[in-house]
């Protein structure tokens, strides 16, 4: 009895749903960490399957995943990129079930987060397809989510590449990624040389080392630090 | 000594002095000391073939001294000061000399090849130069092989444009160019594709550098 009654209290009951509404929770995580946000729905009429578009930017995240929970557990679900930064979500039941009048959760969205702490990315649902048992559509708005790289929590994770000039391969592109750094270059050596680095893209910065004649191999060494820690990374090169 | 052995003897004689030349070629024959610009130029290349790159320019610049508009002299030398450049201008210098070349009509691959090299080296402003110059002659010359240093050949071509592509920000450019080399199946939208020689990155940007890595050091050269 206890229970039925908190039940009542905490769930709404149908009858004060008023339309179909969609909804997307916020998440963070730090780079190359994987954010979750939740897609909600609050229901008035029976549900058979739902179709949506989900904005995003891809260089704050990408997707990783989903799948059906809470109220849509039953349902088939699947997430596809249609195109750079739009995601279809489409949930459906195999059978006759029905998602009936209610509210809360019904799938979990996995993202890669991407890029500089602080970037964040609007989580914009579009092009709503909601259709009831009979496949009739019904009407629907939505809430946006949104998605926002946390600060790291470990030292940054750094890697080099290392593109020698096919014309003359003594001639080397250094390009290092940095996860979790500090936004400023990091500090590069070719060989004991220090080679100045500039930033290309968010995470990506770009170098170039010409070396010796006669130089059979070249070390690289790359090193950026957070509030976390300092990282290196390294790798020897064989000149032709 | 009969008339099959007098025959033969003057065969080898003949083969000894036109240097050995390779079977049904048109190398021209170089003497000890060249005299003509088509002589400089030969044993320019010989130089540039045995890795003696100050030699060779040199024998270049005989060459252009001679005939200032030798399209073949001037490819030599844009491929000579490219090997020996340390520093942007001897790279500019190795441009100028392949643009030369282009301007008295030696447009060839090879030409088109070294100075987009050049320019990749050079980078900058350069690298969409060099892009397109690199990708025009895989495209327009799928069998490229750079006669003079054989190891350099279409997939450096690609490779180039890959490399430019990176370096002005546009990876999924340069994953197109490096997929024409050897697909990937790396794809911008899906990170469980960011894989490279059983590594997994943690983004698109990063796999597609790693990938070039990869592919750099298997074909560059």
């Amino acid at each position: 009895m206890v229970l039925n009654l908190m039940l009542l209290v905490s769930l709404p009951a149908a009858a004060d749903i008023v339309g179909n509404t969609l909804d997307l929770s916020d998440g963070s995580a730090p780079a190359a960490a994987l954010a979750t946000v939740t897609l909600g729905l609050a229901n008035e009429d029976a549900v058979g399957g739902i179709q949506v578009d989900i904005l995003f930017d891809g260089s704050v995240a990408a997707f990783s995943g989903m799948a059906a929970s809470g109220r849509g557990a039953g349902m088939t679900a699947e997430g596809r990129v249609v195109e750079s930064g739009r995601l279809r979500v489409v949930m459906y039941y195999s059978g006759s079930g029905t998602l009936a009048s209610g509210t809360g959760p019904v799938a979990e969205l996995a993202f890669l987060m991407q890029g500089s702490t602080g970037n964040t990315s609007a989580l914009t649902i579009t092009d709503i397809v909601l259709s009831d048992t009979d496949g009739n559509d019904l009407t629907a708005s939505a809430t946006p989510g949104s998605l926002t790289v946390a600060d790291p929590v470990g030292s940054p994770f750094l890697n080099i590449s290392a593109l020698k000039n096919p014309g003359d391969t003594h001639i080397v592109m250094i390009m290092v990624t940095v996860s979790g750094g500090s936004g400023d270059a990091p500090i590069v050596s070719a060989s004991g040389s220090a080679v100045t680095m500039s930033s290309l893209a968010d995470g990506v910065f770009q170098g170039q080392h010409h070396a010796l004649s006669g130089q059979s191999t070249l070390t690289i060494t790359a090193t950026d630090s957070n509030s976390n820690g300092t990282s290196n990374a390294q790798i020897i090169l064989a000149l032709p | 000594m009969n008339l099959r052995t007098t025959l033969l003897i003057m065969m080898l004689t003949v083969v000894a002095l036109t240097g050995c030349s390779s079977g049904g070629d048109d190398t021209p024959v170089v003497p000890t000391v060249p005299d003509t610009p088509a002589e400089f130029t030969a044993r320019g290349w010989q130089y540039f073939e045995s890795n003696n790159y100050s030699d060779a320019l040199a024998d270049f610049n005989s060459a252009l001294a001679l005939l200032p508009d030798y399209g073949q002299a001037l490819s030599g030398r844009g491929w000579c000061e490219l090997k020996l450049a340390v520093d942007s201008a001897g790279l500019t210098a190795s441009v100028a000399a392949f643009t030369a070349a282009m301007m008295v009509d030696e447009d060839t691959s090879e030409v088109f090849a070294g100075r987009a090299s050049a320019l990749l080296a050079l980078g900058g402003d350069n690298l969409d130069v060099a892009s397109s110059n690199a990708y025009g002659v895989a495209m327009n010359d799928p069998s490229f092989v750079f006669s003079h240093q054989q190891s350099i050949d279409t997939k450096d071509m690609f490779l180039i444009s890959a490399f430019a592509e990176a370096g002005m920000g546009d990876f999924n450019s340069a994953l197109y160019q490096a997929d024409l080399i050897e697909v990937s199946g790396i794809e911008a939208d899906y990170p469980e594709t960011w894989l490279v020689a059983g590594t997994s990155y943690s983004s698109f940007n990063a796999s597609v550098l790693a990938r070039l890595h990869q592919l750099s050091e298997q074909y560059s050269g």
